[in-house]
């Protein structure tokens, strides 16, 4: 092949474009890569595979090859593209500023349109029709569904089923599900519509409570709320707010997606409020985006569209919300060594990096110690763990040695699809570090309580 | 001009590189004679001295300033300037060429990239193979070739002056360079230490890879060799024991706190010793141990290329074998002057024996730096070959393929 | 052509213009590389080439018609074998980075992805040296060394995702080279594969090794000597300390004067990285940064060394801006506040894609007082083709990267574009400079070999290439310009580059 020349395949002029993925993407944003490779080392995919086809950069230009026609979606393309973790890292060190979600969502999204269309939708097979669709949106389902797994722990039946294998007869991906749950604390009570702020009151917000985060770890989301009263926050809490909606919009189910994001509209009184905040990165990512995803979906009014993006700016995760008020410093003093995880759709997605480590610095003996490959997913992206386990498991390993090299105690995790990734990969290991939110950690040190793990 | 006689070689000494060129073409196509550059003749024993008949092609009349950008700290000459006038010239603008060059008052630029010459400083500035940013030369078919340029930066090509650096005349006549400057530094001071032994020293060697200072060089002698060091540089410092001078330099109070901080990062392994030599007196020290290196009163001067790690073993066996012993210590360079007492062919041989069951061969060298012609055919210059052996010898003949340039020295290169 | 009964490799055959894909030899070939790097080793569809037909020089392309990843040094001498036998040229890949079309595959044929292979072998601090791996990432080394008090030094740009590698190949340099030097000036030794599968090593983890320079003529072979694999590389001390400051210039003049002053006293800053006005302005119309919009030059200075020296060394820099001018200075004495220095630096490139769909970073270099002369060239030339040419570059050394905007889509801009950069590096040969500073020669430039070097020059480097790849069977046609004219695989420019950031 001489130079200049490339393999193309010959361009079929009378394909529907809607048979082209991503067709409707302004080609503009693909002209926004500049091909200078500076994204492919951050991509996660690419560290463990070192193929181009399987970095940032390679698979904007397999989308953009498919849109020009260039090559066909074959099953070789949409497997690297599937491998994507959208986990941003490339947008954090692109230079030329090139949205890549804004390239891989969408194309995906039309993926599963066209999958739809053909009847081999993921939508159609069991587990996305009842786990990921009629289950997680909800968190009282999912704490309903977990009262079982509670009392196993409790009684230690599923260690038993553990040492006996049963738990291999379960389907792949519920022995997965099953792998990731952790330590199950008591549900706590449901939080009241409005809480007050200790002290002065300097904000008055809003809580977004999460689906997993709300039936897995509710007492994450309470020693939140404590943290934001015990620095002047009053703090209210719509009953009537929505799942974020992330996990249809990224499997291809926009409309739902959009469903939940207009159930969110309803819920929040924006002009009470300073801020809206939010304690789980992957959330809190997909609430900021609800302006640019209102853009792409089909069918949305010009009035939605404003008021969506008025509401994704309201929204701020605790620490930034935190770091930008001016935290009271806490007095407990916490005396262990900790390492803090960059939650991908905390450090990429939404560009908070020092903020919880500031916020982290504060709490007296608290050592916190640096972690190597600290913005490097861990491999749990959403669904990505059930989706793609091989790739998942490589990261969740490359993870954990980073952690254990540390030597620390505690892992930080603002997420908490890591924290579940995390703490399922240690307690496999026999590890017994704590993998905390940081607002655990703030509001044993505001309590004046030391930890017990 | 007509070749002058000079024993068993006659001498040619070109005017400008274009004639020097065409000498060597006309050379190579009718003469085919030995060919011998040389620059200040101070370097001739380097790797033993050739003992044939041929021509010496003297560069001494190559000795102009091409040009002197000086705002650009950069300067390009001809291959045959001298050392000394070259530190005159840029030093009257306070800068210099970063490296230590023995009897610079003979040395050219061209000997010192063909021998790879350089001294203390190499520690923190590297050697000449880092300064030369442009090279033009003349091969053994009297080809005038270039590579790089006159700018600091410039990839354009490949890096043929690397080739040439210590390539000691046998694969082309260097006849311009262009090198980089630094500006002069305001102040230099060293610090003489004495140690008991060996084990200490190499304790404080190991310090320095993480000392809150900022060492230029790390100079080790031993007892034999401090002593001649001291009385070169015409300074009472004691010299009973091992020595380990360190060397800063920069802004007064920057030199001084580093002065004062290795002394007390020192103090733990209890120096026998300490003094701080400053000002003229520093100066005077460190071209002493510039000058030591190759002091060529002796018979013999090996020099062993040593991981630093590994230097120690290597200096206290030769310690005993009665060599006087100064090394580059933070890079593991050993100079070592044989005794007078090896008188014998048989000696020498017997010395180099002892040394060499010191040294891993796959990570370090011994050499024949300097020693008597008549010694030469019988001492193997190296204990193993370097890596790349056998594309040197593609080099060789890809420039030179009529062997016409020092080819007894490559010989002696090729041949272990 | 291949000879299926036969091991024997006949190095006068020609070099295969093209292998057909599904033809007898190109199955063998996949058959035998698989045999070597194992199925999950290697890429032979064209769907999954396709990401391989070009570097971050994107204006030539060409796919491999196989690419292989293989994780040892072996089985790169083995595939590199392989390819000798059945006369199927070659050439190595690292991170893809190049900016000059160093691993542009000319003619097809295997590519050798070496990201696989990212190890460090060996961490001495005591001999202060490192051997990696060639796929090791510049940055991961210097990560790996974080808390030693030890740094690999050379720093490009792209640090967070070349190679080290690829580093070697193209003598990579960066932002620090003043002080610090570039990649040559960091390479103790090297293993590398010869274009006819023999492995060899060159240097050592010693200083110095007796005999030629073999390892420093290697440097900077941009991938034509064969391919490295293993590097070994000095370790430097990391800075106790750094002071960095933003100057505000009426002019470029001005700037260049107080960089010369700087230096003669001395100081040799770790950083001079200059804007000029076309970059300020951009610079300001996407981000208000707060420059003066008639401001000639800023210039970022960062000092590192001791910290007792770093007080007197900053106070004399001011001094100096002052004296040549300097309108206002901007100090930064914290970690936090010298990430905000550094950061107009770095945005400056994201603020030119918000100016234009397109940009062409190009990469001259000029004696340093020079500098002026060079810039109102640019800007006369920006003037003369009625293109917006910005320039962001490394003052310290020259090195000066004219960016021009346009948009690819306009067929017109885009010859303008061809012939403004001509110009530009024409006239940088003419004030004594080069026409490549840190990028390389590539397919790129190599028109302009012959415009640096004479016959005799070029010839000679000829004969170095030729010891090392005398079948030109790796990486064909880079650096040196094909003999004669009219050689089919000559490449002629015919689309600018919009290239990265440097």
């Amino acid at each position: 092949m001489k130079p200049g020349s490339s393999s193309s395949h010959p361009v079929d002029i009378t394909k529907d474009p809607k048979e082209i993925p991503g067709s409707q993407i302004p080609y503009e944003k693909f002209l926004d890569c500049i091909h200078c490779g500076l994204c492919t080392a951050a991509c996660p995919t690419y560290l463990e595979t070192g193929n181009e086809n399987d970095s940032p950069r390679g698979r904007i230009y397999l989308m953009r090859a498919v849109v020009d026609q260039r090559v066909e979606l074959s099953d070789a393309v949409r497997g690297h593209l599937d491998l994507c973790l959208d986990c941003r890292s490339c947008e954090t060190a692109c230079p030329s500023g090139v949205q890549y979600g804004r390239l891989i969502e969408p194309f995906r999204v039309d993926i599963q349109k066209m999958d739809a269309r053909q009847g081999k939708s993921s939508q159609q097979d069991w587990f996305h029709r009842w786990i990921l669709y009629r289950l997680f949106p909800y968190p009282s389902r999912i704490r309903m569904t977990l009262v079982p797994a509670r009392v196993m722990q409790t009684l230690r039946i599923d260690k038993l089923m553990n040492a006996l294998k049963l738990t291999s007869l379960l389907p792949d991906k519920l022995k997965r599900m099953n792998d990731l749950l952790p330590r199950l604390k008591p549900a706590e009570p449901d939080l009241p519509e409005v809480l007050p702020a200790q002290g002065t009151q300097r904000a008055r917000v809003a809580f977004f409570t999460g689906c997993v985060s709300e039936a897995m770890y509710s007492h994450v989301n309470r020693a939140t709320v404590r943290v934001l009263q015990a620095n002047g926050c009053e703090v209210v809490i719509p009953k009537t707010q929505a799942c974020c909606g992330a996990i249809h919009y990224h499997s291809g189910a926009d409309q739902a997606a959009l469903e939940f994001a207009l159930k969110n509209l309803a819920a929040f009184e924006l002009d009470d409020i300073d801020a809206i905040i939010v304690n789980v990165a992957g959330c809190g990512a997909m609430l900021k985006d609800y302006g640019h995803i209102a853009e792409e979906i089909e069918g949305v009014s010009a009035e939605h569209k404003e008021q969506l993006k008025q509401l994704a700016s309201k929204f701020k995760d605790v620490s930034e919300f935190l770091f930008e008020l001016g935290p009271i410093a806490p007095q407990g003093e916490i005396p262990h060594s900790a390492t803090y995880h960059d939650a991908c759709h905390l450090v990429h997605a939404q560009k908070v990096q020092n903020q919880p480590r500031k916020l982290l610095e504060l709490i007296p003996g608290l050592n916190l110690i640096p972690l190597n490959e600290s913005t490097i997913c861990c491999g749990a992206a959403g669904s990505y763990n059930l989706t793609q386990p091989e790739m998942a498991d490589q990261l969740g390993k490359r993870k954990l040695k980073n952690i254990l090299d540390t030597g620390a105690q505690i892992v930080i995790s603002g997420n908490v699809g890591c924290t579940l990734q995390i703490d399922s990969k240690l307690r496999q290991s026999h590890q017994p570090l704590w993998v905390a939110h940081p607002m655990e950690l703030l509001d044993l040190s505001y309590r004046g309580q030391k930890p017990a793990f | 001009m007509s070749p002058l006689s000079s024993g068993s070689q006659e001498e040619f000494v070109p005017a400008s590189q274009t004639e020097l060129s065409r000498f060597m073409t006309e050379n190579a196509a009718v003469d085919h004679r030995q060919l011998f550059p040389v620059g200040g003749r101070t370097s001739l024993a380097v790797c033993c001295p050739a003992s044939q008949t041929g021509i010496q092609l003297c560069t001494s009349q190559l000795n102009r300033v091409v040009d002197y950008p000086i705002r650009d700290l950069t300067i390009t000459v001809e291959a045959g300037m001298r050392i000394d006038e070259l530190i005159k010239i840029v030093s009257a603008e306070g800068q210099r060429l970063p490296l230590d060059v023995p009897q610079s008052n003979r040395a050219t630029i061209g000997g010192v990239i063909a021998t790879n010459i350089n001294g203390p400083k190499r520690f923190s500035y590297g050697t000449i193979r880092d300064y030369v940013i442009g090279i033009s030369a003349i091969d053994g078919m009297g080809n005038l070739f270039k590579s790089g340029g006159r700018v600091v930066k410039n990839v354009a090509g490949y890096d043929l002056g690397k080739m040439l650096v210590g390539s000691l005349g046998t694969l082309a006549v260097i006849s311009q360079v262009s090198l980089n400057l630094r500006p002069k530094p305001q102040s230099m001071s060293m610090v003489w230490f004495q140690f008991d032994s060996c084990q200490t020293i190499d304790q404080a060697l190991e310090a320095v890879v993480t000392s809150g200072t900022r060492p230029i060089a790390v100079e080790y002698c031993n007892a034999k060799a401090a002593s001649q060091i001291a009385a070169e540089a015409r300074l009472e410092l004691p010299a009973d024991h091992h020595t380990l001078c360190v060397c800063y330099e920069g802004p007064e109070n920057e030199v001084r706190w580093q002065t004062d901080k290795i002394a007390s990062e020192w103090n733990q392994f209890s120096p026998l010793h300490v003094q701080t030599v400053e000002n003229e007196e520093a100066t005077r020290l460190y071209d002493a141990f510039t000058e030591y290196q190759t002091s060529s009163d002796d018979p013999v001067t090996i020099k062993a290329i040593l991981l630093p790690s590994q230097m120690m073993k290597f200096i206290e066996t030769a310690t005993q074998l009665n060599i006087a012993v100064q090394a580059h210590a933070a890079d593991g360079i050993v100079f070592g002057h044989l005794p007078d007492s090896a008188s014998s062919l048989d000696d020498v041989q017997q010395i180099f024996n002892q040394l060499k069951t010191t040294i891993d061969p796959k990570t370090g060298y011994l050499n024949i730096y300097q020693c008597e012609s008549d010694w030469s055919d019988s001492l193997p210059l190296f204990c193993s070959p370097p890596a790349g052996w056998d594309l040197m010898k593609q080099f060789k003949n890809a420039l030179d393929p009529e062997h016409l340039l020092n080819s007894q020295r490559f010989n002696e290169l090729v041949e272990i | 052509m291949v000879d299926d009964t036969s091991q024997t490799i006949n190095l006068s055959a020609p070099v295969l213009e093209k292998l057909e894909a599904g033809s007898r030899p190109f199955s063998l070939l996949i058959q035998k590389l698989t045999g070597i790097v194992g199925k999950t080793g290697i890429l032979y569809n064209a769907d999954e080439l396709l990401v391989y037909e070009c570097d971050g020089y994107i204006v030539d392309k060409s796919a491999p018609d196989i690419v292989v990843f293989p994780t040892t040094t072996e089985q790169v001498s083995a595939t590199v074998k392989i390819c000798n036998e059945f006369n199927v040229p070659f050439l190595a890949r690292g991170a893809g980075t190049s900016l000059s079309g160093g691993c542009l595959p000319i003619g097809g044929g295997v590519m050798i992805v070496l990201t696989r292979m990212k190890q460090i072998l060996e961490l001495n601090l005591r001999d202060r040296y490192a051997i990696v791996e060639p796929g090791m990432v510049n940055l991961h080394l210097t990560n790996a060394l974080k808390g030693t008090g030890y740094h690999y030094a050379p720093d490009p740009s792209s640090q967070g995702s070349c190679t080290i590698g690829g580093n070697i190949a193209t003598n990579s340099g960066g932002p620090h080279t003043l002080k610090y030097g570039v990649t040559t000036n960091h390479v103790l030794g090297l293993e590398a594969v010869l274009p006819d599968g023999t492995i060899i090593e060159l240097g050592g983890p010693t200083a110095e090794v007796p005999g030629y320079d073999l390892h420093g003529v290697y440097v900077g072979n941009e991938g034509t000597f064969g391919i490295c694999t293993k590097a070994i590389v000095r370790l430097t001390r990391d800075p106790e300390a750094h002071r960095t400051m933003l100057a505000v210039f009426q002019t470029i003049g001005d700037a260049t004067r107080a960089i010369s002053e700087i230096i003669a006293e001395g100081i040799i800053p770790s950083a001079l990285e200059m804007m000029d006005h076309g970059i300020i302005q951009a610079v300001e119309e996407a981000f208000h940064f707060g420059f003066p919009l008639d401001a000639g030059a800023v210039l970022l200075i960062e000092v590192d060394g001791l910290e007792v020296a770093m007080d007197a060394e900053v106070s004399k820099i001011l001094e100096l801006c002052n004296k040549n001018n300097v309108r206002e200075i901007q100090r930064a004495d914290t970690p936090e506040e010298r990430m905000l220095i550094w950061k107009s630096r770095k945005q400056a490139f994201g603020a030119i894609g918000r100016l234009s769909p397109s940009y062409c970073t190009q990469d001259g270099v000029v004696p340093r007082t020079r500098l002026p002369e060079i810039l109102e060239f640019i800007e006369q030339t920006s003037a003369k083709y009625g293109l917006r040419i910005v320039n962001v570059f490394h003052a310290g050394d020259g090195n000066v990267h004219p960016i021009l905007l346009f948009d690819e889509r306009d067929q017109g801009q885009i010859q303008l574009v061809l012939e403004a950069s001509e110009e530009i590096l024409e006239k940088c040969l003419e004030l004594g400079g080069s026409v490549t500073g840190e990028h390389g020669i590539g397919v790129e430039k190599i028109n302009f070999m012959s415009r640096i070097f004479n016959e005799t020059d070029l010839a000679t480097m000829e004969k170095v290439r030729n010891i090392f790849n005398p079948r030109q069977i790796c990486s064909r046609d880079k650096v040196l310009p094909p003999h004669g004219s009219g050689n089919a695989t000559k490449v002629t420019q015919t689309h600018p580059a919009r290239r990265a950031p440097h």
